[in-house]
């Protein structure tokens, strides 16, 4: 029997859809939630990873501590070229990373650099944005294209932020993301479509 | 005693500011506290003070308007009304002494110290411009900051969680959950649940008769083009729709507009039933009715739009046909702003017949089910692009 066309993307036995020419460092501490869609030049670094505290030697039930640096959740969609890191600080003259999280049915658009401390579920990431160190967004939010968030921002939820530096422009309606198909609504047809001929 | 209790105000004297040790301000003395709104107030008690000493022949000129009848001054004059001789108020007058500036800081006196102004400029030297505060930044500052180190942090503004009513029947519309952290809804009916979805494509012709495409920012005027209006219902029920629109769109350029098929039928949105029972095809067209493989198979063998007839029907969804004939858009309207846009009104009804369940206690039976029959009707504008120039097509 002839082998399988090699696809553009592998797909995992969880169903999270990796695009061959994706860069993934430090693949042991990432965790994808479960049907990601991670798409071309797509470059995620989990080798920026805090390192594990020492395990306890007199701990007999301690076993290999998994350490993760950037966890994404289900069915989110990362878009071509963007960078996902995990934001550092100086801490006491050191530098500690600090893990990346990001959330369900999150759009993230291409050409984006992530550096945010957490992403909530239910974001729309517009392209070529920039999302500084530590900067938490919660569930809900709309974030415009080319905006800057400067670092340690706080998004409330259900706000639209935009512009550079970032600011809070409005609230989203009260009925976004509801449906499939919309900014903030529903992933699952969009993973559905990738890799689909 | 106005004045009095303005310096009760401050505490009596005025302020140590060990408390706020923590701000990078100027050191202050121990008197006077630099803190502006204790600035403001010393110099409002000392000026009320001048005022009320000054002024107290005119009742006009002394604070609070001549109304103060407790100051000593306006006492002494309205007891001398009684009392006194004729030239008491003369001789007052030629004594008043005029009324003076404070003359030390307890009175709210700040010399300007010559000396920060240099220093001032020297550290805008040094730092340069970057280092200064921009008008929008000191213009959310409480105190006088020139610089970006004297910047504080300003106060957010928290976000409240907003219920919304029906304005004419007061049903609730929208009721977020009481609970702080979570984002989620109590009660939210919206629009589009109730309310088939409106799409539109344009409707190529197909490659053999050689026209050409259909580009949805050159729409060519004074032809015919036709287009694919989706509806796809969202309720539970089969749902009678009848579309309608004015022949000629409203305002200029006015362009003529036809749908073939006013009056369709469509079908109930009920995912699981076909899901089990493994209708591929069917289950495809609901879920994804734009992107359907079965409308783009082979061109659709040849339909024609035909007057009163549906385009296509899918589960829970209906196509039909809209034919667009653009006017000519002049220069002086497409320069305005979108003039040459291309939005038709639709009126669109809905008819449906809905099941009612009711329970009866008494005789009857439980759960006896009743049609009702329920209407509804809107009007919705739907965008299709822009005309394009006359000359560019022959």
């Amino acid at each position: 029997m002839p082998p399988k066309p090699k696809g553009d993307y592998i797909e995992t036995d969880t169903g999270n859809k990796v695009a061959r020419r994706s860069q993934l460092y430090g693949t042991q501490n990432i965790i994808l939630g479960g049907r990601t869609t991670i798409q071309p030049e797509v470059c995620i670094r989990g080798d920026l990873v805090r390192p594990p505290p020492p395990k306890d030697p007199k701990d007999p039930k301690a076993g290999p501590q998994a350490n993760t640096s950037v966890m994404v959740g289900r069915y989110t969609f990362v878009a071509t070229g963007s960078i996902l890191r995990p934001p550092h600080r100086l801490n006491k003259g050191a530098m500690s990373y600090h893990p990346l999280k990001i959330g369900d049915h999150t759009f993230i658009g291409e050409g984006c650099i992530i550096e945010a401390a957490s992403i909530g579920d239910h974001v729309y990431i517009g392209k070529g944005t920039v999302i500084g160190k530590m900067v938490i967004i919660k569930d809900w939010v709309k974030v415009l294209e080319g905006s800057v968030l400067a670092a340690g921002t706080v998004v409330p939820s259900g706000s639209i932020v935009g512009g550079r530096p970032a600011r809070v422009v409005g609230e989203v309606g009260d009925g976004w993301g509801m449906h499939e198909g919309m900014e903030g609504g529903d992933m699952r047809e969009l993973w559905r479509s990738v890799g689909q001929v | 005693m106005r004045s009095d209790m303005g310096k009760l105000k401050i505490g009596g004297k005025s302020r140590a500011v060990s408390t706020k040790s923590s701000d990078a301000e100027s050191p202050s003395d121990t008197i006077p506290d630099d803190e502006p709104d204790s600035v403001f107030a010393t110099l409002r008690s000392f000026y009320n003070s001048q005022l009320s000493s000054s002024n107290s022949t005119d009742p006009l000129l002394t604070p609070s308007g001549g109304f103060n009848y407790s100051s000593p001054s306006s006492l002494a004059r309205i007891m001398s009304l009684y009392t006194g001789r004729g030239g008491y108020g003369k001789k007052d007058q030629a004594r008043t002494t005029p009324m003076r500036e404070s003359a030390d800081p307890s009175e709210g006196l700040r010399v300007l110290d010559t000396s920060s102004d240099t220093e001032a400029i020297e550290r805008m030297r040094n730092q340069g411009w970057i280092s200064t505060a921009s008008i929008a930044q000191q213009a959310e500052q409480k105190h006088p900051s020139r610089f970006v180190d004297d910047l504080r942090p300003t106060q957010v503004l928290l976000r409240t969680k907003r219920s919304k009513r029906c304005r004419i029947c007061r049903h609730i519309l929208v009721k977020p959950e009481a609970k702080v952290q979570s984002t989620r809804f109590r009660i939210r009916l919206v629009a589009l649940n109730y309310i088939p979805t409106i799409s539109l494509k344009p409707l190529q012709p197909a490659p053999s008769t050689q026209l050409p495409l259909i580009d949805l920012n050159a729409l060519p005027p004074l032809r015919a083009s036709q287009f694919l209006l989706t509806l796809k219902n969202p309720l539970f029920d089969p749902v009678k729709i009848t579309l309608a629109t004015p022949s000629h769109t409203p305002g200029r350029p006015s362009h003529k507009v036809t749908i073939l098929c006013p009056q369709f039928d469509i079908g109930p949105h009920m995912d699981q039933w076909d899901e089990a029972l493994g209708d591929p095809k069917s289950r495809r067209s609901s879920k994804m009715f734009n992107l359907s493989k079965v409308e783009y198979a082979g061109g659709d063998g040849g339909k024609i739009a035909e007057a009163g007839k549906v385009w296509e029907k899918g589960r829970n969804w209906t196509t039909v046909v809209v034919e667009v004939v653009c006017a000519d858009v002049t220069e002086s309207e497409e320069t305005a702003e979108d003039g040459d846009v291309l939005e038709i009104p639709v009126f669109v009804r809905m008819d449906w017949e809905a099941e009612v369940e009711r329970e009866e206690d008494a005789g009857g039976g439980k759960g006896e089910e009743r049609k009702e029959k329920r209407e509804l009707a809107y009007w919705a504008v739907v965008g299709i692009g822009k005309v394009g120039r006359l000359d560019g097509f022959v």
